[in-house]
C-alpha cells in the first residue's frame, strides 16, 4: 500500500486510519498494559472530507496548474456537493477528458482557466460535452 | 406517503461516472463470468438488446453497434450505491436500503413534489448518479410510481386515485410480488392487467394466493401491508455467531468459522423463504489484546438480496480480508444478514433466473439431506480458495474509488 492509503484510509469507510491522542505523557520503559487513556483519536479525513458521499480524490498528470500550488502526481480532493463559482479550482469533463482548471466568469460566459499561460482558455458550452464535474477543496502530496 | 429511490441504469451510471467520454455511446455491464448482460444504457436498450442476453446470443449487435463492454466492477458498485444511500439518508431520516441501487424512505409530513424534485437534484449532483424518485402511498405503489418515473422526468408522485386511473394499463406481470408463476395462474384465469385482479375482490386474492395474495391487493389499494410484519423491518435479522475455546490468529481457521456461520444463516434464510439484503461479519480480537481500536466488522450491501449459500460464502471472503489482521488475536467470530425480504418480493431478474433456479435446488438438496442425517452432513466447501470464486472479468473498470493506485487521473493540460 502506498503511503497515501495509509495516511487516508477510503472514503467514505467508516473509519480511517486514526491516530491515537494519548494523554498519558510519553513515558520510558513498559507502556501501561491496555491504555485506557485515549480521548480522542485524529482522521485526516475529518480534516479533508467535509462531505464524504460526495468527495471523491483523483491524480493529477501535467503541468498546467502549478500556479495553483498543483503538481503533476498530487492527489486533489473534490467535492461535488459544493456549487462552483469563480475562482474555484474544478475537475471538468471537456470533451470526453478529464481536467483540473481554474473557473473564472468574464461577462456572462465562464471558461475553464489554465494557471500555466502556454494553455488556452476554454470556454464551457452549457452543453454536455463540457461540464464541471466536482470543485477542488484541497491536494495531498507527500515527500517521502 | 412512500418513497422509493432508484438508480437509473445503476451498473452503467457507475461506469460513466469518471468516464465522461461514455456519455451517451451504448454501454453495457456483463455477469459475473462475462456470460450475459446485466446493466444497458438507455442507447443500448433502444437498440433493443434484453435484459439478461447471453453475450454470445448478441455478439454480432454489439460488434455492429460499436456497444462499450464492462465486466461487472461489484467494488466500484458498493462503494458508489454506499454514497448514493448516504446522500439519501442526508435528506430522510426513516430509509430501507432494498438492494444496491434502490431505497425506501418515509415520505416526511408536508413534503410536496417539488421538494422530491429538489432532492433528486441534489443527490444527482453530489453522486454523478442520476436517480429517479416515486412517491405513493404503499410501497408497492411506489415501485410502480418509479418505474414511470423512469421514462419521464425522473419523479412521479401518486395518490391513491391517481395509481387507480393507471391500473388498466398495468400488467400483472409488472407488479413487484407478483412472480412469474401467479402470472401464469392468473392468466389462465384471465386476469392480465391490475383492475382485472383488484375487480375479484380482497377474498379472491386470499383465497386464491393466500396471505401474500391479500397483502398484494391491500398494498395495490393503498395499505400499507407488504412490510407490515416487523420481520420485515430493516432492524430483522439472522445472527450467528460463537466465541473460540482459544484465542485464534490463523486466517483458515476464521475462514472455516465464518462458513460454518454463514452456511447456518443461508439455512435459515431459505427454510423461512427470506432473501437477505445485507450481510455483516464479525471477528472480535481477544479483548485484552491492544487492538481495541481495530475495525472488527464489516458489512455489504449485496448486489441483489439472496439466500444463496454460495454467494454469501464469496461476499463473506472479501469482508474477511478487509478486516482480517495477521497480528491479531481473535476470540469471537460470527455473521449477521439484515435487511431481510421474503423471497417473493425479490427485484427481477438480475442475473440468469435458469442458473438461480438450478442453485436453489441444490440448496434444497442440500438442506433436505442436513435435516434428515444431522446437521452439515453436506457443506460448502468451506469457503473456497480465491480462483474458485473469483469471476471471469477481461473488461473490468478500475477500482477508482476504492484503490489509491486506480483513482481517476485528471489532466491538468
Amino acid at each position: 500500500m502506498d503511503t497515501y492509503g495509509t495516511l487516508l484510509g477510503g472514503v467514505p469507510a467508516d473509519e480511517g486510519t486514526k491516530i491515537p491522542l494519548m494523554s498519558s505523557r510519553p513515558q520510558a520503559g513498559f507502556p501501561a498494559p491496555g491504555d485506557d487513556q485515549i480521548e480522542k483519536v485524529l482522521d485526516i479525513n475529518d480534516f479533508v472530507v467535509k462531505h464524504p458521499a460526495a468527495t471523491f480524490f483523483v491524480r493529477v498528470e501535467g503541468d498546467s496548474m502549478e500556479g495553483a500550488g498543483i503538481f503533476s502526481g498530487d492527489v486533489l480532493v473534490v467535492d461535488r456537493s459544493i456549487t462552483p463559482r469563480d475562482g474555484h479550482i474544478v475537475v471538468a469533463a471537456v470533451y470526453g477528458e478529464m481536467v483540473v482548471k481554474r473557473l473564472r466568469a468574464i461577462g456572462n460566459t465562464h471558461v475553464l482557466a489554465s494557471e500555466n499561460e502556454q494553455y488556452a482558455p476554454i470556454t464551457l458550452t452549457g452543453n454536455d460535452d463540457c461540464f464541471i464535474w466536482g470543485v477542488v477543496v484541497g491536494s495531498v502530496r507527500t515527500f517521502v | 406517503m412512500i418513497g422509493l429511490m432508484d438508480c437509473n441504469n445503476f451498473f452503467v451510471s457507475c461506469e460513466r461516472l469518471f468516464r465522461p467520454d461514455l456519455t451517451r455511446k451504448p454501454v453495457a455491464v456483463l455477469s459475473s463470468n462475462d456470460g450475459c448482460i446485466v446493466a444497458r444504457s438507455q442507447e443500448v436498450k433502444d437498440i433493443g438488446i434484453p435484459m439478461g442476453a447471453p453475450l454470445f446470443q448478441v455478439r454480432d449487435t454489439i460488434q455492429k453497434h460499436g456497444i462499450i463492454l464492462f465486466s461487472s466492477n461489484f467494488t466500484l458498485y458498493r462503494d458508489i450505491s454506499g454514497r448514493v444511500m448516504h446522500a439519501l439518508r442526508e435528506e430522510f431520516d426513516d430509509t430501507f436500503v432494498y438492494s444496491i441501487d434502490e431505497a425506501f424512505f418515509t415520505i416526511p409530513e408536508g413534503m410536496e413534489v417539488e421538494d422530491i424534485v429538489k432532492i433528486r437534484s441534489r443527490i444527482m449532483q453530489k453522486t454523478g448518479i442520476p436517480v429517479s424518485f416515486g412517491v405513493a402511498p404503499t410501497k408497492t405503489m411506489a415501485k410502480l410510481a418509479n418505474s414511470e418515473a423512469k421514462k419521464g422526468n425522473g419523479v412521479i408522485w401518486r395518490t391513491v386515485d391517481e395509481c387507480m386511473e393507471q391500473y388498466p394499463s398495468i400488467s400483472c406481470g409488472s407488479v413487484w410480488g407478483i412472480g412469474r408463476q401467479m402470472v401464469k395462474r392468473l392468466e389462465t384465469l384471465e386476469i392480465r392487467t391490475v383492475s382485472d385482479f383488484l375487480l375479484m375482490g380482497l377474498s379472491f386474492a386470499r383465497n386464491e394466493f393466500g396471505v401474500h395474495g391479500e397483502r398484494l391487493y391491500l398494498e395495490l389499494t393503498g395499505t400499507n401491508a407488504s412490510f407490515a410484519s416487523d420481520l420485515l423491518s430493516p432492524h430483522a435479522s439472522i445472527m450467528s455467531t460463537q466465541s473460540f475455546g482459544r484465542k485464534v490468529r490463523a486466517r483458515n481457521v476464521l475462514e472455516s468459522a465464518l462458513g460454518h456461520h454463514v452456511a447456518h444463516i443461508g439455512e435459515k434464510l431459505r427454510k423461512q423463504d427470506l432473501l437477505a439484503s445485507r450481510l455483516t461479519i464479525m471477528c472480535a480480537p481477544s479483548r485484552y489484546g491492544s487492538y481495541a481500536l481495530r475495525k472488527g466488522a464489516s458489512t455489504v450491501v449485496l448486489s441483489e438480496p439472496t439466500n444463496d449459500t454460495g454467494i454469501l460464502l464469496s461476499y463473506t471472503k472479501t469482508l474477511l480480508e478487509e478486516i482480517y489482521d495477521q497480528e491479531v488475536d481473535y476470540a469471537k467470530a460470527g455473521a449477521i444478514v439484515g435487511g431481510l425480504i421474503p423471497a417473493s418480493f425479490a427485484s427481477g431478474s438480475l442475473f440468469g433466473e435458469v442458473a438461480k433456479e438450478k442453485r436453489r435446488t441444490i440448496f434444497d438438496v442440500v438442506d433436505r439431506l442436513n435435516e434428515r442425517y444431522g446437521k452439515e452432513t453436506i457443506r460448502p466447501g468451506i469457503i473456497q480458495g480465491t480462483d474458485a470464486w473469483s469471476a471471469r472479468s477481461e473488461l473490468r473498470s478500475r477500482s477508482f474509488t476504492t484503490r489509491w493506485s486506480e483513482i481517476p487521473h485528471v489532466k491538468a493540460i
